[in-house]
């Protein structure tokens, strides 16, 4: 059974390229703030503070689409107690997709696993192209083709397809993995002193979509 | 068969250990040639320890037949004599070392290191469970094997990003109470015996870590612990020293409940399984190993000599020994004096330094009446100790008779140790000193502790615990070290106690000491009174 979300302070939490989380409340000076996300069936740490201060936020830099989680605690007296959690479910919100490629052919591609990525999860879908005068009419009521420069308002989570990359350090070497199924890969870079690889954004467009 | 070089991870502890036709001949650690003590994130390859190797028995990376590792080291720390041509990055770093390298090179996992290193240096026969737990592997926590008559088999392993370590608990707790990680761990186990345990502590340390299907679950449980911690230091825990060892009592029952749930569930599962092998960081906590061997699950436990990382090098030398039929059963181990060993041109050279040092001819009789009339003596003899242990070879020796023994030292040697000073003790009395009817085995290696009998806590009371009257002693047989033995019966005949204080030789923040210029540095501060090695008594003029 899944733990269901709640909050008891004063916080906001969203998606939009990155999780990010702030905490507008006074209950504590400092909170202890854990960010989750799914990983082989299990909620695995992203991020971590210890000492997060109350009127500050953070935001990953983690721009891939997961399972997320946050999780905020305190102390009450002298009891450490769970303040909120937020679990990532995009269902009934809005979803934004910016295309970055320089072909219409790649990114009439990207609309029609945008498609799919709506059906799969019931929400709105933005999908923000330089061609939407050319592929405007592949979308449809829930996945709406816009020009780069459109405004959503409301935006639950936002997504940029391009070229991107990814951290490889070895004690997270769990997290690559879910984008090199062939875990050596996270493993060349490791305990690198540049401990970053690029990857394709292409390649990981069917892991937003199927992620676990 | 052939000759097998074993090395560690690359974090801290290098080290290097060679076995040759399935027998160990050499195994140390870097810290103890380089000087310097291992420290966490420390990196360093082992170059100095392979360079003795070859000198001592003509072997290297090139020539050997096998390298096994316990995890592929950083490129930049790998020595160019090794590497086709350097830096590139995104290189795989297999392909940057010379095929003479790369082709040998095998690596094991961090936990099947520890876990074999332990098993097959446990001489145990029959069944055997083998542990092993420490702050991290590449992908573990700690594993554990079935295993029995040298067949092993993986029962479970436990994965890094959802479970919790108890030795990383430990460690963060060191750090909290001002003392330094993967160094000082030791300290907070001789200040948990002087506290009591708090419940809300305890119910703290509870919401971090707790016991699962042989799991320590708590994918969180670093960053809540310090967050607890936070709030500890806040309420000013870490300041007074009885709040402090409360902080510290707490954590040790707390760690030796789960530990001991885990056990329990072992024992459940596999009721046949009546021997346990031990290995991994958290095993260096010698109340744990008693509170372990106290139990009723085991008959028998054995904790690895160098239980902490660099003991891999052994582990992955064994693991590969294994893999080729090499070694077949578990090998049970006289001694660990694998290490470096001085000749009397060694000495002579270091002497002719120092115009201040006089000498007199080795006299067993002289050195025991040293150490009865109170005198602060170093011995140094034979080869250096592998592990985290003085076993004799390179030790302090004070009679144990003096309760401010344990004042004097620190000062002397300008350490800070909260731990009582251990004995060495001749295994025909240990018996009747100390309660150790099971697993004396662990004990010929130091690496438990025991409670001690009524009659004797008084009369030594430098080598006992003043709060818990425990002890850990280190069992000293005739033929694994003939000359300490006799310097201790030595010692027995004159005293009537067949037992001495025994702490490493080395100055407060310093490795074991295992060069001659060393030692004879302790004598020079006047951390020594006198200085033995097999020929010569050193004193200052």
């Amino acid at each position: 059974m899944q733990d269901l979300d709640f909050s008891t302070i004063n916080a906001k939490i969203s998606y939009e390229h990155s999780p990010r989380i702030a905490i507008n409340d006074s209950r504590c000076e400092e909170y202890l703030v854990h960010l989750y996300f799914k990983y082989k069936g299990a909620w695995v740490l992203s991020h971590t503070s210890s000492d997060f201060p109350a009127y500050s936020f953070f935001h990953s830099f983690v721009t891939t689409r997961n399972k997320w989680k946050f999780e905020v605690y305190g102390f009450e007296g002298d009891e450490l107690v769970l303040l909120l959690r937020n679990t990532y479910n995009e269902t009934g919100k809005r979803v934004v997709f910016t295309l970055h490629s320089e072909s219409a052919k790649i990114d009439t591609a990207y609309i029609s696993k945008a498609v799919e990525f709506q059906k799969q999860n019931c929400c709105i879908v933005f999908v923000k192209t330089k061609f939407h005068q050319l592929l405007k009419n592949l979308g449809n009521p829930f996945v709406r083709v816009v020009d780069t420069s459109t405004s959503v308002d409301n935006i639950y989570a936002a997504f940029d397809i391009r070229k991107n990359e990814i951290q490889s350090n070895p004690q997270y070497d769990w997290f690559t993995a879910k984008h090199w199924p062939e875990r050596g890969k996270a493993l060349e870079t490791f305990d690198h002193q540049q401990n970053w690889m690029f990857y394709s954004q292409e390649d990981v467009f069917d892991d937003i979509i199927h992620y676990e | 068969m052939s000759k097998i070089i074993g090395l560690p991870s690359s974090i801290h502890d290098a080290a290097a250990a060679l076995i040759i036709d399935g027998k160990v001949v050499f195994a140390m650690e870097e810290e103890k040639l380089t000087g310097i003590k291992s420290f966490h994130n420390q990196k360093i390859f082992p170059t100095k320890t392979l360079n003795l190797i070859k000198q001592k028995f003509d072997v290297d990376l090139h020539t050997c037949d096998h390298i096994a590792q316990s995890r592929f080291y950083i490129p930049d720390l790998i020595p160019k004599e090794y590497k086709f041509k350097d830096n590139d990055y995104f290189v795989d770093n297999q392909l940057r070392l010379l095929p003479s390298i790369s082709n040998k090179i095998q690596s094991f996992s961090h936990h099947q290191c520890h876990a074999m290193g332990a098993y097959f240096t446990s001489g145990m026969e029959g069944k055997v469970i083998s542990l092993s737990h420490d702050g991290a592997g590449t992908r573990s926590r700690g594993k554990i094997y079935l295993c029995e008559d040298g067949q092993t088999n993986l029962i479970h392993s436990q994965w890094l990003p959802v479970t919790s370590s108890l030795a990383g608990l430990w460690g963060v707790a060191t750090e909290r109470l001002g003392w330094a990680q993967l160094k000082d761990e030791g300290k907070v186990v001789g200040l948990a015996a002087h506290g009591k345990v708090n419940d809300l502590i305890y119910h703290y340390f509870s919401q971090c870590s707790y016991y699962e299907n042989m799991d320590f679950k708590g994918t969180a449980w670093e960053s809540m612990f310090r967050y607890i911690c936070n709030k500890l230091e806040n309420d000013q825990w870490f300041e007074k020293e009885e709040k402090r060892a409360d902080f510290a009592a707490t954590l040790q029952k707390f760690v030796e409940d789960l530990m001991l749930k885990l056990l329990f569930q072992l024992h459940q599962e596999y009721p046949d399984y009546r021997k346990l092998s031990l290995s991994g960081g958290l095993f260096a906590n010698v109340k744990l190993n008693q509170v372990i061997n106290d139990s009723n699950y085991f008959d028998e436990i054995y904790i690895h000599q160098a239980m902490n990382d660099a003991g891999l090098a052994l582990g992955a030398a064994i693991s590969k020994a294994v893999e080729l039929e090499e070694i077949k059963k578990p090998l049970k181990i006289d001694h660990v004096y694998w290490g470096q060993n001085f000749t009397e041109e060694d000495w002579a050279q270091e002497i002719k330094k120092h115009q201040n040092l006089t000498s007199e001819n080795f006299d067993i009789k002289r050195v025991a009446s040293l150490i009865d009339s109170g005198h602060i003596v170093g011995l140094f003899i034979g080869q250096t100790e592998y592990g985290p242990r003085a076993l004799g070879n390179r030790s302090i020796l004070v009679r144990p008779t003096d309760t401010e023994t344990h004042q004097k030292l620190n000062e002397r040697l300008d350490r800070t140790e909260t731990m009582p000073f251990a004995p060495s003790v001749l295994s025909e009395y240990a018996d009747e000193i100390f309660k150790c009817q099971k697993s004396k085995y662990a004990a010929e290696f130091m690496t438990i502790c025991y409670d001690t009998r009524d009659e004797w806590i008084d009369r030594i009371p430098a080598v006992v615990h003043r709060k818990d009257k425990t002890s850990r002693p280190h069992i000293v047989k005739k033929d694994t070290n003939p000359l300490y033995y006799h310097i201790i019966d030595e010692y027995r005949k004159i005293s009537g106690f067949p037992i001495v204080l025994n702490t490493s030789l080395n100055a407060h923040g310093d490795p074991i000491n295992n060069y001659p210029h060393q030692a004879i540095k302790l004598l020079l501060e006047g951390c020594l009174d006198y200085l033995i090695t097999e020929t010569n008594i050193y004193s200052l003029k």
